[in-house]
């Protein structure tokens, strides 16, 4: 069981004397720094950079769950005296339903991309291999939804039907995710503009 | 630190065990069964909610309580704690919890309480309550559960956080549809949560409302998120 989503990317706040505030310092022997540390009045720039496999490691060590991944991009935004930075992380913690397909014994998240069969024993139909729930028939083999039966019985040789549970066996699975919020705030004809970058674990960002 | 937060699931006499819902392996603590019984193990089946015969009958599950637990502190804050469901359509649809409606405006769905009275407070403006102010859920084991609030009748037994709230929001409890993802959702405690120190967050709580009609029978997990700003 994993409590905490390895984070990909860590800060650094650069100043205007030449510098530089790093979230895991070697001064604070790795541990995370307190945002309200960041001295917003001597900003020139913010980026966030993905964690460099030597940084990881001493992070990891010290106690907070990271990972390497080199090829993510960098972001940086420059400030002046005008804007204040806001950062933070967008935290999720989903219980999800999934579900098992006993036919070809892959799993599926019951999302709304998923079509569901249309019978009084309705079912989700698997994504990869169209099974659903079914009634047997325990003498000839022949499958049927439900609504194709006769009163319980096979409507081709009459033997008796079993129902096969193929894809409603399900559980819940719990997904974590982050996004990291980095932008400024800034007074524009006496109003308060926020402008916002929010970036997933995959590096994909979107400015709002 | 990155904070070390879980999803826990409250019951039993205040102040009441805390289960966390790690859901990854063991059934009995994956995901939340709605039942007619303030339990925890999510792998029960002896507690449905029975379906009304009467048409116009409606019958509630226990209330569920829920709330995430921060047991490594963050670095500076934990904010801004959001809830929000996902359906394909909703749960009265997907989940075929039938028609009926009786007790002012409840009605089949799954339904969460809420202390503003608009849907757009709702999203704004915290809605969960303290720990401090947990109630246990009862009712008539293997029955029914008593509502939230607004069941006129049952008064005495409504939540007490939320039986005081205003009448146009079915006094104080609204459908979970209204808070279907992230831009959607439901506040559970905005501003500051917690500070750089372990601690839990404040708590919601949801309850199913079956109707005549229903389809019976186990219904399908469906996803449901807490979301908090730490930093």
């Amino acid at each position: 069981m994993v409590n905490v989503r390895p984070l990909v990317y860590h800060y650094i706040a650069w100043y205007n004397d030449g510098s530089k505030l790093e979230q895991y310092g070697k001064d604070l022997g790795y541990h995370g720094r307190k945002f309200t540390d960041i001295d917003n009045d001597k900003l020139i720039k913010f980026g966030l950079y993905p964690f460099d496999a030597e940084l990881a490691e001493k992070v990891n060590d010290a106690g907070t769950p990271v990972r390497s991944i080199p090829f993510l991009p960098s972001y940086e935004i420059e400030f002046n005296k005008n804007k204040r930075l806001i950062y933070h992380r967008q935290c999720y913690i989903s219980q999800q339903e999934y579900h098992i397909c006993d036919s070809c014994k892959k799993e599926f998240s019951y999302g709304s991309n998923i079509k569901t069969l249309k019978s009084k024993y309705s079912s989700p139909i698997c994504p990869h291999c169209g099974a659903y729930d079914d009634f047997y028939c325990s003498v000839c083999g022949k499958s049927y939804i439900f609504e194709q039966t006769s009163h319980g019985l096979c409507p081709k040789c009459k033997g008796h039907l079993k129902r096969r549970k193929n894809t409603s066996r399900q559980y819940s699975r719990e997904k974590r995710w982050n996004e990291y919020v980095i932008g400024y705030q800034q007074l524009v004809n006496g109003t308060n503009v926020q402008c916002l970058l929010t970036i997933n674990e995959t590096g994909s960002c979107k400015v709002t | 630190m990155t904070a070390t937060v879980v999803i826990e699931q409250v019951t039993g006499a205040a102040p009441g065990g805390f289960h966390t819902r790690d859901s990854n392996a063991v059934a009995s603590k994956s995901g939340t069964r709605y039942m007619t019984s303030d339990q925890y193990d999510s792998s029960l089946t002896t507690y449905p909610i029975p379906i009304p015969t009467n048409a116009d009958g409606i019958s509630g599950s226990y209330w569920v309580t829920h709330c995430l637990n921060c047991t490594v502190a963050p670095d500076t804050y934990i904010k801004n704690v959001k809830y929000y469901q996902t359906w394909t359509t909703s749960p009265l649809i997907d989940w075929h919890l039938g028609s009926g409606a009786k007790d002012g405006n409840i009605r089949p769905g799954l339904w969460i309480g809420i202390s503003s009275d608009s849907i757009a407070n709702a999203k704004v403006l915290t809605q969960g309550f303290p720990s401090g102010n947990y109630v246990q859920a009862t009712g008539t084991e293997g029955t029914f559960g008593y509502y939230i609030t607004g069941h006129a009748a049952l008064g005495a037994n409504n939540m007490e956080f939320y039986s005081g709230c205003s009448a146009p929001l079915s006094g104080g409890m609204v459908p979970i549809d209204h808070f279907d993802s992230l831009s959607n959702a439901y506040v559970v405690q905005s501003g500051q949560a917690l500070g750089a120190a372990t601690g839990r967050t404040y708590c919601i709580i949801t309850q199913v409302v079956v109707g005549s009609g229903a389809v019976a029978g186990n219904k399908a997990d469906k996803t449901a998120t807490f979301s908090y700003t730490e930093a």
